[in-house]
């Protein structure tokens, strides 16, 4: 009982992040981070808890992957979303739409990165180091580095084409 | 950059070169993510000092780095109104597994009777003017409908009120998903008064509904610790049961939201490599704080261009609210280990105190905010940081507030 407790204030937070951050849906984010400890609490005790932890949510969002319509229903709603809501806001109308696009932008450039550069990434910004996230994916651990920088160079690069992308739609507009 | 990096087959890590003699990308990222031994690092370290095309590289993967960094914490920064806000400090799971506070009501169901009180009191006053001045007739047409508005607004006030349950329920049936978890939240005698409670409020159709997914799942189902009276279905009682830990998922959450743990391993080690981050912490607790909402106030995240590498001058910081007292603290301002003296400046009202020192370990700013009313108006906030020959400043566009524990 102590080690869930345990398990689960330390590492929650941040597999629900990692999860959401990767699934873009809450509730499929929390429903994937309790299955995650349900398991866990079936194998503890867990040598390396936090690479184990992040390997099961890891291969849960690899299964539900596979079910590729469910994202695309999410990307659906979540562009409905940024258009229902942009009336409804309290904050001044021009800021929340900025970061809504942001945030659009940012969800379209991850989703373009390939499955393995984006898995490592999204750990690798939760924290867990090159032998965890090595273990994680099932990567050798010399080959982290390489992955990790190619999914950052080219998160980045898609990101300043959209940018880019729109700053010039807005430059067309204008004129 | 060409490459000609080979993945390890085994768990040591070492720098890869290029045909050309440089460092790899690849290591380059590793160096940055502190992730060689002291040997190899230092002799990455040596070869950078010397060569000025991987130092260039040097610069650009920080500049990837942080870029990315700030990418993926966008995905976090969801529009107001679209999510459940934080957790106000009444709700808060209390530490050491001590009983939940009585929840106090908020203020959009709070409003709804005001504003009935409102009616009611508007409206006898009107009454007992109008009576007299002009009369009974007019007096009692006005009583009428003041009745009539005060009907419609307790029914809109029940409306609200059966919504917020159906949500409850509906939020339960999530948590249920993993009641073992639940059951296992350090809440003692605390869980039963509250599983009791709750069970009570629970709907019948949520229970089966919970005990369908409690069934589903793949875990042996275990002996609920909760005392719940018997005539309450078992599901029910891992529901209510849960309840402790609702609370906490939804603290979770809200932090979630921000991008960042509470101070728990989460973000560490990304954050080393980061950008620098600012984040608005409200003061003490106080009437406003029960009442803050994230869309009040809001993390200060770094521009993607701002880096070590890339020095604009300015650091912009939105309305960070407009009725909180509290401090702005920067954390890993981008010099630490060198001397450093730090300039606030400040357009618009002259209210904000800035001060920073420890420069040998981390550079913390901490600005005062003295009033509630003081900052108001927060346009722009310009902060220079000279360190030997260089000034560094950060951009910041947007702020997430963290709500103080109880």
């Amino acid at each position: 009982m102590d080690d869930i407790d345990r398990l689960f204030r330390e590492y929650h937070l941040p597999i629900v992040r990692y999860l959401w951050r990767r699934l873009g849906d809450r509730d499929l984010a929390e429903e994937f981070a309790q299955e995650t400890f349900v398991r866990a609490l079936r194998h503890l005790p867990l040598a390396n808890e936090r690479a184990w932890l992040f390997a099961v949510a890891t291969n849960l969002v690899r299964d539900e992957a596979r079910r590729t319509s469910r994202q695309r229903h999410h990307l659906s709603l979540l562009r409905d979303e940024l258009t229902a809501t942009a009336a409804e806001v309290q904050e001044p109308e021009a800021t929340s739409l900025e970061r809504m696009q942001e945030q659009a932008f940012a969800r379209r450039a991850v989703e373009t990165l390939a499955e393995k550069d984006r898995m490592a990434l999204l750990l690798r910004e939760e924290g867990l180091d090159y032998h965890e996230i090595a273990s994680a994916l099932g990567l050798s651990v010399g080959s982290v580095g390489t992955t990790l920088s190619r999914a950052r160079r080219r998160l980045v690069e898609i990101h300043e084409t959209m940018v880019r992308a729109r700053d010039a739609r807005g430059g067309a507009d204008v004129a | 950059m060409s490459h000609n990096e080979n993945d390890h087959v085994d768990d040591v890590l070492r720098v890869q070169w290029t045909p050309d003699g440089h460092v790899g990308e690849g290591s380059l990222h590793t160096w940055l993510d502190d992730a060689f031994d002291a040997h190899e690092a230092a002799r990455i370290m040596a070869h950078v000092v010397e060569c000025a095309v991987c130092t260039a590289a040097v610069a650009e993967a920080r500049g990837l780095m942080a870029g990315s960094s700030r990418i993926v914490r966008a995905l976090d920064d969801l529009p107001a109104q679209v999510i459940p806000t934080g957790t106000p400090p009444s709700r808060v799971m209390p530490r050491d597994g001590a009983a939940p506070r009585l929840r106090t009501v908020v203020w959009w169901k709070r409003s709804v009777w005001q504003a009935a009180a409102m009616v009611l009191i508007a409206g006898g006053a009107t009454a007992v003017w109008v009576r007299g001045t002009n009369g009974r007739v007019l007096a009692t047409a006005t009583a009428d409908r003041v009745i009539s508005d005060q009907a419609q607004v307790a029914g809109e006030a029940e409306t609200i009120n059966e919504e917020t349950q159906r949500a409850r329920v509906s939020e339960r049936r999530v948590d249920a998903v993993t009641p073992r978890v639940a059951e296992r939240a350090p809440a003692g005698t605390a869980a039963t008064t509250t599983a009791a409670t709750t069970a009570a409020t629970t709907t019948a159709d949520a229970a089966e509904k919970a005990a369908s997914k409690a069934s589903v799942s793949p875990a042996p189902t275990p002996t609920p610790r909760a005392t719940v009276a018997g005539a309450v279905p078992a599901a029910a009682a891992s529901v209510a049961s849960a309840e402790p830990a609702t609370e906490a998922l939804k603290r979770s959450m809200s932090d979630a939201l921000a991008g960042r743990g509470a101070g728990g391993s989460a973000s560490t080690g990304a954050d080393a490599n980061a950008a620098p981050i600012m984040t608005a912490r409200m003061g003490a607790r106080s009437a406003y704080t029960a009442e803050a909402r994230a869309s009040d106030c809001m993390a200060l995240l770094p521009d993607a261009g701002a880096t070590n590498q890339q020095l604009p001058t300015q650091l912009r910081g939105t309305p960070i609210g407009t009725r909180a007292p509290g401090m702005l603290v920067v954390h890993d301002w981008p010099t630490r280990g060198a001397e450093t003296s730090l300039i606030l400046k400040q357009k618009g009202p002259d209210v904000l105190q800035g001060s920073a020192d420890s420069p040998d370990e981390e550079l913390t700013l901490r600005l005062q905010f003295p009033s509630r009313s003081a900052i108001t108006g927060l346009p722009q906030v310009t902060i220079t940081t000279r360190s030997a020959n260089r000034t560094v400043t950060v951009t910041v566009q947007s702020a997430v507030c963290k709500y103080p524990m109880p």
